[in-house]
């Protein structure tokens, strides 16, 4: 009875989304990039053994881009050299009003998540003709 | 009036302090090189576990010599073209070599490597007389 508990508390608990399961408290930083295209911003995230579905990317009415994943790795027994802790990874970014909420893509490949965050149309910058 | 501490270099402390807190490296031990590896071993396998985030397969070489396994490659930047301005770079690019010293007896026909979302694994089989044996009493 007690087994079958346990079983399905794990069950629970794998299926659990990004947003219910990483916060800062249990998460690790993931090292970011972050670049400056004029057009927009791009920051590629190093999320290493996150598969896609399992990263989450909200933005709240304050500006403020939070980015968890979640592992997929598991780790083997029998360890005897360790230089990296696993498990999730969050971090979060406030933007400036310049940027569009709305517009934010993203894509994760080979375990690095790339975002980008397009500046609104009218703070992009402008070439102005000069008219003879 | 005197400042008996300086706070900057008080509040560069409890930066330190929570890099420390939040690093993915086991406390104690210095930044490791790229790729950061991970060892298990079992009593058939020796596992590496490499984090590569953002290297493609075909840029990872990996090569067994005279007992040493060597991971090289290279991590190419995200945007490389155009005008850009780089705001933050935490993640290490560029070419990488790392060698690890297998110091069992290992099978160097019967390596696999596998590499899922940016985490490379590479299995080395040991030698059958690497292995432990179980010795039954009469």
């Amino acid at each position: 009875m007690d087994n079958e508990v346990a079983k399905r508390e794990k069950q629970e608990v794998r299926q659990a989304s990004p947003e219910q399961l990483v916060d800062a408290g249990n998460a690790y930083l993931p090292d970011v990039d972050i670049l400056d295209t004029k057009e927009a911003l791009v920051m590629a995230l190093d999320l290493p053994g996150v598969a896609k579905g399992d990263v989450s990317i909200e933005i709240d009415e304050n500006n403020v881009l939070s980015i968890r994943g979640k592992t997929t790795f598991s780790e083997p027994e029998g360890i005897v050299y360790k230089e990296f802790n696993t498990g999730n990874y969050y971090r979060a970014f406030t933007l400036s009003d310049e940027f569009d909420k709305d517009k934010i893509s993203a894509k994760l490949d080979n375990g690095v998540l790339q975002v980008t965050v397009p500046r609104r149309e009218e703070v992009k910058p402008r070439k102005v003709q000069i008219s003879a | 009036m005197y400042w008996t501490v300086n706070p900057w270099k008080e509040l560069e402390r409890m930066r330190r302090d929570m890099d420390v807190l939040f690093s993915r490296s086991p406390s104690g031990t210095r930044e490791p090189s790229f790729p950061m590896i991970n060892t298990y071993e079992n009593k058939e396998d020796l596992l590496i576990v490499a984090e590569l985030p953002g290297v493609p397969k075909e840029e990872v070489n990996i090569t067994m010599e005279n007992g040493v396994l060597t991971l090289s490659g290279a991590r190419k930047p995200v945007v490389s073209a155009g005008e850009v301005e780089t705001l933050r770079l935490e993640r290490p690019q560029g070419r990488f070599e790392k060698k690890i010293r297998i110091p069992v007896k290992v099978n160097d026909s019967a390596v696999e490597a596998t590499f899922n979302n940016g985490v490379l694994t590479i299995k080395l089989p040991k030698a059958e007389e690497a292995r432990p044996k179980q010795i039954t009493i009469d």
